[in-house]
């Protein structure tokens, strides 16, 4: 996948929010969609109290309503409908053809790239509306909010939910929490559209509809549920928002027990907390509860967050019974044991404002564009991200300056670069006085099927004519040709600029990009696709240039964008596409291996044969293929989401998506390694999740950099770069920068596991440099508080263990300090939170064989315990070997014994 | 008839030249079979004597070791760790002892420890010193004398088996005058 450079030249900016869609089924039916520009924001919303009226006899608040066509497929939309209606003088009269959909929007608008409109939806309870059955048949259409650029935000609504018998008029009632929408999300309206293609729907009557509007919740809010899982902690759930005074206002609760005596007279909770969804409050105790005892909660002056506000029922009581189960996680620090490369915590195009806050090793330039970037120009074309338009890049008439400036920034943040060499054997060109070029001029090949709107002569390449894509157009339109000579003065350039690798110049190189693809994304120069002896054949030749211009720099290669793109070369891939996936010429004329495998032996044998080593670093990108990589919270996509990073590790796993297979990235990287080119290192140089402003995207993306530090991956970069101050921005600031000094997750992996890593995530590892014990665990979990007991093995720590977390408030927090006793840390995590924990080691006290911090009997008993016994043996306790010559004998005893206090009897 | 070797105990000094010596003292007449005995490890000059390890080994086809005691050098210590007996191996392994707390060690003479044995059949079994550590109250080692022991034991006299042999007839006679 790759992000792209999109937009007004005069306003460029990045964004991720073009798509790759493939599936096997659609191999090489490549479909880029343009991506929700839902602006999320984190801004509290206080819900309203009055509704959003959308339609009373005719359209309200600045509501318009439009239809979308489908060829001649024309909806039926008449906004005066006056035979029939629910109440007043006209209703809606709707008929939803096939792929017919009508949009009731508060037009926004651009203003220099900048969007301005929508209304957050979510300070509304209801979307309510009459309806209306015509006869003789009932359309079901499906319902969704609808984003700025008329695209659904959330999940679709079926109507059929709420059929009604035909000529009657039936009032629908949707709660908001059905349409799955973040928190804060902005949005134009909605969409009803005909929704067959999710249903096979071919019912195409009409209905009217009357009396639309947003609507807010006016009942008082009610006690949903209440439970307990570690003795400590109440969560007491309620029907809608509260008043965040009222709700962690101690003396609006009481509990009482008839089983627990030190509950028979009703006490305060100790402390109470609001969940950032004002939907949830937890009680802290003073007087742990009793296992097994039931208790009763009494709520008072608990107030919605309306104006005015409604009051929960005055002593409304909740009954739960206490429970203590904590999850256990178990970490070996003595097991498992291997480095963290500092170089997984990489990102893509980041500012250096970003790589110094989130303190990241790494910067990645790459993508579409990259392949095209002509250095002479300073100069890329946007290749299928943006209308194959030769654009000037950032930086001026530099040569080089736009990369010159990216490793200006990086280097000013200690960061290592990244720079992609064009391999394809185009470069973008540029028009007289640096203006922009398109590869499918509309007044050259004719009118086209889509076209950029600030430069409408640049089509998409598609003749609305035939529909057919244009196959004839000349490179030289946008181009001018690249070979190893030209980009030899790149990294030329680079050098003389930066100095060699190791004199803090570029360090990485990548062999160009996604090549297996190029027949799609760069088809206006590369329509044909790459055989894997072109691919052999530019690693080779390119990187051996590098390597002749800087001895010290790392060569990564091939940059792979997925799943087929390991397997299958673009020759095949384009072949296959077109003819089926039973046959792969190119495969067969290279006996038949795998495409990444016969990839990796050639550079081998190259190796071999010429004594030179050219590729450093396999390289592969990996995207989530069933939605997850998108702005998708619906709990569909979030529990796909919290499942399919097993997809980096476990051999296990089958992808649920169309790959249906078992992808284990990593271990399959080190596999193929091993057995084709050992030595070499392996790298991720493109991944992504997303819900980049959700909290579900943070708890994946802390999964998956502990992934990549268990599983010993070498190198990773992100794409791009997380906005500031969303979840997964404050999720990378967790593992290297969480108190804003820099301090870090550990460098040092060691065995941590757990039960469910869908539910529980955790990861370990120990700080090279001072011993530290650093705890990443993550609770997946939408609603589920969890109560944990960490047990630790092989580690001495001091007796509190200091704990930074986050949770869908969206910042990091500096939490209470947790006991750290009997190697042991029970600790509570709330649904969907990443938490840090950070375990100072033990300032070693000599002979203190149980590390509680002293010297005395007990020591010298777990020493008598073990006397006599040898490394290996039954007994045989490893603290009690002090001299650790791998038997506990009499020095071991003598020195435990000669720290006891004097006069100390331990008989 | 068999001559029997009267040997009360062997002194086997593995080095020599130290002032501090250990000493496997052993019954210097023969045990007869069947009897219990008792065998110390008596330690002579020490100096600073904070803690000690060491093993015995007999041979079992003649002892049976039937328990260990603490000796009287470093008595009250409340550490002593009696070793492990194996009575198939013939060893006492892993016998230690030690003090409390930062205390100077134990200067003088006196018994490490006490090893009760039985004599199995008539023979002759070492009494061999292993695995020994001597540690003073700073931790150092202590260099030691060792030597070794052994101890020899008899069959019961014949006197004494036809005197048990004659009561069991008695006792026969007796039983069979009783009523059925």
């Amino acid at each position: 996948m790759n992000g792209v450079i999109i937009g007004d030249p005069a306003n460029l900016f990045k964004t991720d929010c073009l798509q790759k869609k493939l599936g096997m089924s659609l191999l090489l039916t490549v479909s880029l969609m343009l991506c929700q520009f839902s602006v999320i924001s984190l801004a509290d919303t206080v819900p309203s109290a009055v509704p959003l009226i959308i339609y009373d006899d005719e359209l309200q608040s600045g509501f318009v309503g439009n239809e979308w066509v489908d060829g001649e497929n024309h909806c039926l939309l008449n906004l005066d409908y006056t035979t029939e209606k629910a109440s007043g003088t006209a209703s809606i009269e709707l008929n939803l053809n096939h792929y017919c959909t009508v949009f009731f929007t508060q037009p926004g608008h651009w203003d220099a790239g900048v969007y301005h409109g929508g209304f957050d939806v979510s300070a509304y309870s209801y979307l309510e509306f009459d309806l209306y059955a015509m006869p003789p048949e009932q359309a079901t259409f499906g319902i969704a909010l609808a984003s700025n650029s008329w695209t659904p935000s959330g999940t679709q609504v079926l109507i059929g939910d709420y059929a009604t018998p035909s000529n009657q008029w039936k009032h629908v009632k949707i709660p908001m929490g059905n349409f799955n929408l973040a928190p804060g999300t902005l949005v134009e309206g909605f969409q009803l559209r005909n929704n067959e293609w999710q249903t096979n729907n071919n019912v195409y009557g009409s209905v009217l509809i009357d009396n639309v509007a947003f609507t807010p919740n006016l009942d008082p809010p009610t006690v949903m549920a209440a439970n307990s899982n570690d003795l400590k902690h109440i969560k007491i759930s309620f029907s809608k928002q509260v008043n965040p005074t009222d709700a962690t206002n101690t003396g609006n609760y009481s509990l009482v027990s008839v089983q627990d005596n030190a509950y028979k007279t009703p006490i305060l909770p100790q402390s109470v907390s609001l969940s950032p969804d004002r939907l949830s409050v937890i009680l802290t105790v003073a007087i742990p509860l009793q296992n097994g005892f039931t208790y009763t909660v009494t709520l008072n002056n608990i107030a919605d967050r309306l104006t005015p506000p409604h009051l929960i029922a005055p002593d409304t009581k909740t009954t739960f019974t206490a429970l203590f189960n904590p999850l256990a996680i178990h970490i070996n620090a003595a097991t498992g044991r291997h480095p963290i490369s500092p170089q997984i915590y990489g990102l893509a195009f980041a500012p250096a404002s970003t790589l110094a806050d989130l303190n990241f090793t790494l910067n990645r330039q790459g993508g579409n564009p990259s392949s095209t970037y002509n250095w002479q120009q300073n100069a890329d074309n946007r290749s299928f991200d943006w209308f194959f338009e030769s654009l000037p890049q950032s930086g001026g008439t530099s040569p080089a300056g736009f990369i010159d400036s990216f490793i200006t920034d990086n280097r000013a943040s200690g960061s290592d670069s990244m720079i992609t060499i064009p391999t394809i054997g185009w470069v973008a060109k540029l028009g007289p006085n640096r203006e922009r070029l398109a590869s499918f001029s509309q007044s050259k090949y004719g009118l086209q099927t889509a076209s950029d709107p600030w430069f409408p002569d640049a089509g998409n390449g598609i003749l609305q004519s035939t529909g057919q894509a244009i196959t004839n157009n000349d490179p030289n339109d946008a181009y001018v040709v690249s070979d190893v000579y030209l980009q030899s003065g790149f990294v030329s350039h680079l050098v003389n600029r930066w100095g060699i690798s190791e004199a803090g110049g570029v360090k990485y190189y990548n062999m160009d990009n996604e090549s297996s693809i190029w027949q799609d994304t760069h088809r206006d120069i590369h329509p044909v696709g790459s055989t894997m002896a072109d691919v052999r054949d530019d690693i080779i030749s390119y990187g051996s240039m590098v390597k002749q211009q800087d001895p010290t720099a790392l060569v990564v290669a091939p940059e792979e964008w997925g799943w087929p793109g390991y397997f299958y070369s673009g020759y095949d891939q384009q072949y296959a596409n077109a003819h089926g996936w039973s046959y792969f010429p190119d495969r067969i004329a290279n006996g038949g291996m795998e495409y990444m495998p016969w990839l990796l032996n050639q550079l081998h044998q190259n190796e071999i044969s010429t004594g030179r080593r050219i590729l450093d670093i396999f390289s592969l990108h990996i995207y989530p293929q069933s939605g997850e990589y998108s702005t998708d919270i619906s709990p569909r996509i979030l529990l796909l989401r919290n499942r399919s990073t097993r997809s980096l590790w476990d051999p296990n796993y089958t992808d649920e998506g169309w790959i249906n297979d078992k992808v284990y990235l990593i271990p399959r990287m080190k596999q193929w390694v091993n057995q084709y080119y050992p030595g070499l290192k392996i790298g991720i140089t493109e991944y992504n999740w997303g819900a980049e402003a959700n909290i579900n995207g943070a708890t994946a993306l802390a999964d998956i950099l502990g992934i990549f530090g268990r599983e010993g991956l070498d190198l990773a970069t992100y794409w791009t770069v997380p906005a500031p101050n969303t979840p997964v921005y404050w999720a990378m600031k967790l593992y290297r920068n969480y108190d804003g000094n820099k301090s870090t997750f550990g460098d040092i992996s060691v065995s941590d596991v757990v039960p469910n890593p869908d539910e529980i995530a955790s990861f370990a590892a120990l700080g090279s440099k001072d011993g530290v014990l650093t705890i990443m665990a993550i609770n997946k979990q939408f609603e589920t508080d969890t109560d944990v007991v960490f047990q630790v093995e092989n580690f001495s720590g001091s007796n509190m263990a200091q704990a930074y977390q986050l949770t869908a408030n969206g910042i990091i927090e500096h939490i209470s300090d947790y006991p750290f006793q009997g190697n042991s840390l029970e600790a509570y995590l709330p649904a969907q939170s990443v938490t840090l924990f950070i375990i100072p080691a033990k300032i070693a006290v000599k002979g203190d064989l149980n590390g509680d911090g002293v010297v005395n009997c007990a020591d010298l008993m777990i020493a008598k315990a073990s006397f006599g016994k040898r490394t290996g043996q039954a007994g045989f306790d490893a603290r009690a070997d002090v001299n650790k010559d791998g038997v506990v004998d009499i020095r071991d005893l003598s020195f435990v014994s000669r720290q006891i206090p004097i006069g100390t009897k331990c008989s | 008839m068999r001559k029997f070797m009267w040997v009360s105990f062997l002194l086997i000094a593995s080095s020599t030249g130290f002032a501090s010596s250990v000493s496997v003292i052993s019954p210097s007449a023969p045990q007869q079979v069947g009897d219990s005995f008792i065998v110390t490890v008596n330690a002579t000059g020490m100096v600073d004597l904070y803690s000690f390890q060491f093993d015995l080994s007999f041979n079992p086809n003649v002892l049976a070791t039937i328990g260990v005691q603490q000796g009287s050098l470093l008595a009250g210590s409340g550490n002593f760790i009696p070793g492990t007996i194996d009575n198939i191996g013939g060893t006492v392994t892993w016998n230690a002892d030690f003090l409390t707390g930062p205390v100077a060690g134990v200067t003088g003479d006196g018994s490490l420890a006490s090893f009760t044995f039985k004599a199995l059949a008539s023979g002759i079994s070492p009494l061999s010193l292993g695995n020994t550590i001597f540690l003073d109250s700073t931790g150092a080692d202590i260099r030691v004398t060792l030597q070794n022991g052994a101890v020899s034991s008899v069959p019961i006299p014949r006197a004494v088996w036809l005197f048990g042999s004659a009561l069991a007839s008695l006792m026969g006679l007796i039983s069979k005058r009783r009523p059925s």
